[in-house]
């Protein structure tokens, strides 16, 4: 092992170090103390001669739930390649499985990741250079969404493909805005008349408690402090990566007109926490759907939950935007890779572009149809149960979803996925290429920030001071780790 | 054990005490293994790794001290040890209370003792995960348990895992409730206690209190010594309970970062396994000091019984 060699002198380091990585290897993935050295080597060999097929099994690590053990069967249908699925586990916070496991030699041969790390692991060599296997089967950047694809890329190369993606848009309850004398066709459209509505929309109890609200930022729905700031055009990271800018003053900008709102149209943030957390233990699910908030701001995949709620009057619209600032979105999803010691390229890059081209979505969609079917029966809804496609990366399969599923649902959804076309072509930031090589530490530290400043722990600026400071540490280091590998 | 063999031939194995330390031996003989070939690796390993840079991708660097400056500045190391100590000056007291309480209960006889020993007992049982979930339903604002409870004598409850000021108590409730295991100990201390003294001391007249103080509490005080001791060492390394109950992120604002849930993150999330060895380097100091401190200071008010204790 490098280790061993680099530190032979340091005689007690090295031995520290050496038995330490074995074993410590060992013990988290049950391999053997001479695990073969992690991805350094092994991974840069790109994949330019795939062994012949093979009766070879391959190993999948995703999700295990009834679509996704469909999808992968149907593969085995059409290829005659067999997989064996098994969980990924957490990869949104880390993806420890998958890190540790391909460190100790023991990884999968195909995996899903998240996007939002993505970046910072492909800098690392954990995932394969899949460049030469797109050129040989003529598949080309071009064929995906151009955000998504970008996040899957690194220093020119690509090390992955992605599979499927969301937006994140402005819901409104038209029937609530008809009972308090708005336009139920006309969301709001700046943040000044968001604040003017989301009071009008308030609704509160004889004895003073909430009701409803009429708009919760950040805490309800799926939009963290990324929405804001991304619609106050601020930046989040230099074109580099290398400079992290939530320090420039559009987020905090954004974050005071944030802990405004909180203060003048929501109140107390633990109430609104446990106004929520109550819905959704007592099973009434998020408060939008429970028609207890009035508008929300939340992902395209919200509109699968709402058709099962044939009364809930909703409708969607891009997010309101402040002055000075512009339409916009974000958007994260999931890839698949091949990890570095895969044996079966041939047949990985067979199951990875199942998951990510048209067949494989082809297959996806009918299965999560089937699904659909089972959440009507199972719930009891009445009519025919209406299936809202999750949103594909790749620009054939989109047109394909669009055709054969979308075209079967009502306008109101034909439009919302248009508009999602529209955003993921034009005017969406992705959450893998916003946050860089250091991109755990950015969501958790932004998390951090927008939280103390909302509970007037730090004024909006010095809790974006304190995000840049750490996060532009962890950046700086992370690039120094890079450029140490040569 | 070697030195113990070789110190002592073999007319000693042949005493009731060889015979007692060989199967001493042969019980922990499964913890040893497991012990030296799954942790004692990795702890002599975290030790050489406190000092380099190590994503378990590339190589380690070697940093020097590096590791511990960045730790020492920063805030968050601060946040998260005032968080653990804030659980351990309260959670070790209070548990200790509690289950000394139960434990005096619980050595009265009274008709279905086996069951409330029991019932009191399985909640140090069920492991850590089960029961922080179903504390997350105890502590739920709107109609968990405990506001009703609340509700019911007139105090409106707090938002309590979603409260800053009051996730910490929420914890420290959760380990109370699950100090069951200090019980038994509480309870295996005081029937050790000869009964004879009681009896003498009721000749003499002493009442209950008194015999509680001159006796019970003198009497007690190893074991609850050795509970201060295990219950410090414990709730240092609180981790389970937290990171079922915020979903791993310590929330709201830091306020239940705890130090395990911080070396974890740097750890598990950020893959920083160098700084992250040297946080657990720096809590096995701390650790080892306030050990070494409690054992200075038993002398003053530990007594051991001199007759059941071998000198």
């Amino acid at each position: 092992m490098s280790v061993q060699r680099k530190y032979s002198r340091r005689q007690f380091l090295g031995i520290a170090a050496a038995t330490g990585t074995g074993l410590a290897l060992a013990a988290c993935a049950q391999g053997i103390p001479q695990a073969p050295a992690p991805a350094g080597g092994g991974a840069t060999a790109p994949a330019a001669q795939p062994q012949p097929a093979a009766a070879a099994t391959i190993n999948m690590w995703g999700w295990t739930d009834l679509v996704n053990t469909d999808v992968v069967t149907k593969f085995t249908d059409k290829t005659g390649i067999k997989v064996n699925l098994s969980e990924l586990g957490d990869a949104v916070f880390g993806d420890q499985k998958f890190l540790t496991a391909v460190s100790a030699g023991t990884g999968p041969d195909v995996a899903i990741q998240n996007r939002h790390t993505f970046m910072q692991f492909a800098a690392k060599k954990l995932y394969q250079d899949v460049t030469p296997l797109m050129d040989g089967d003529d598949i080309k950047v071009d064929d995906f969404a151009p955000v998504q694809i970008k996040e899957t890329m690194w220093q020119g190369k690509v090390y992955g493909l992605p599979m499927m993606t969301d937006v994140r848009y402005l819901y409104w309850n038209r029937a609530h805005f008809q009972e308090v004398g708005l336009d139920p066709t006309k969301p709001p459209t700046t943040w000044t008349e968001l604040e003017a509505y989301t009071d009008k929309l308030v609704k509160k109890t004889s004895d003073g408690k909430m009701d409803r609200y009429g708009f919760v930022p950040y805490l309800y729905g799926n939009s963290w402090m990324w929405l804001y700031g991304f619609l106050n055009k601020a930046p989040a990271i230099s074109d580099d990566k290398r400079t992290i800018l939530c320090d420039d003053p559009k987020w905090a900008e954004a974050l005071t007109w944030m802990v405004n709102f909180y203060d003048k149209h929501v109140g107390s943030f633990e109430l609104a926490n446990a106004f929520s957390d109550t819905l959704g233990k007592s099973g009434m699910g998020e408060p939008f759907s429970a028609g207890k908030v009035s508008m929300s701001a939340s992902g395209d995949w919200q509109v699968g939950d709402f058709l099962r709620k044939p009364d809930l009057d909703w409708d969607a619209a891009p997010m309101p935007i402040p002055d000075g600032g512009v339409k916009s979105t974000w958007s994260c999803g999931w890839s698949v890779v091949m990890a570095p010691q895969s044996k079966h390229q041939k047949e990985a890059w067979e199951l990875m572009k199942w998951h990510s081209l048209e067949d494989g979505w082809h297959a996806r969609a009918e299965a999560a149809k089937a699904d659909t079917q089972r959440v009507w029966d199972r719930e009891k809804i009445s009519g025919e149960p209406k299936y809202w496609p999750t949103q594909a990366v790749h620009l054939p399969s989109l047109q394909m979803l669009e055709k054969e599923y979308v075209s079967l649902l009502g306008d109101r959804e034909k439009k919302a996925w248009a508009m999602g076309m529209d955003a993921l072509k034009n005017w969406t930031h992705g959450c893998g290429t916003e946050m860089g090589v250091a991109a755990l530490e950015y969501w958790v530290n932004m998390d951090n920030s927008v939280r103390s400043a909302l509970a007037h722990k730090m004024t909006p600026i010095e809790a974006m001071a304190d995000c840049k400071k750490k996060v532009q540490e962890a950046t700086d280091r992370a690039w120094k780790a890079i450029e140490s590998q040569g | 054990m070697a030195a113990v063999m070789r110190g002592t031939p073999k007319p000693w194995l042949k005493t009731l005490r060889g015979k007692e330390a060989i199967a001493c031996y042969l019980f922990i003989l499964p913890w040893i293994i497991g012990f030296t070939v799954f942790t004692l690796g990795p702890i002599i390993a975290s030790f050489g790794l406190s000092f380099m840079d190590y994503d378990l991708v590339l190589p380690p660097k070697f940093l020097g001290l590096a590791n511990f400056v960045e730790l020492f500045s920063d805030s968050l190391f601060y946040t998260s040890m005032w968080n653990t100590l804030y659980i351990v000056i309260l959670a070790v007291p209070l548990g200790m209370l509690a289950s000394f309480m139960m434990a005096l209960l619980l050595n009265q006889k009274v008709r279905g003792l086996a069951a409330y020993r029991t019932a009191y007992f399985i909640p140090s049982i069920v492991p850590a995960v089960a029961s922080a979930a179903l504390w997350l339903y105890v502590l739920q604002p709107e109609w968990g348990l405990l506001n009703g409870f609340l509700s019911w004598l007139g105090i409106q409850g707090p938002g309590w895992l979603a409260s800053e000021a009051w996730s910490k108590p929420s914890i420290i409730l959760l380990m109370i409730w699950a100090s069951g295991g200090s019980m038994i100990i509480f309870l295996a201390g005081l029937q050790n206690i000869p009964k004879e003294y009681y009896e003498a001391a009721e000749i003499d007249g002493a009442n209950s209190l008194r015999r509680f103080q001159y006796i019970t509490l003198p009497l007690m005080t190893p074991t609850i010594f050795f509970n201060l001791v295990m219950g410090v060492i414990g709730t240092f390394q609180i981790f389970s309970v937290v990171f079922v109950l915020t979903d791993g992120m310590g929330g709201p604002v830091n306020s239940t970062l705890v130090y395990l849930i911080y070396i974890y993150r740097n750890a598990f999330n950020y893959f920083r396994m160098g700084f992250a060895s040297s946080m657990a380097w720096v809590l096995f100091v701390i650790i080892l000091v306030l050990t070494l401190i409690q054992f200075r200071t038993a002398r003053f008010w530990v007594h051991y019984d001199t007759d059941t204790v071998e000198g």
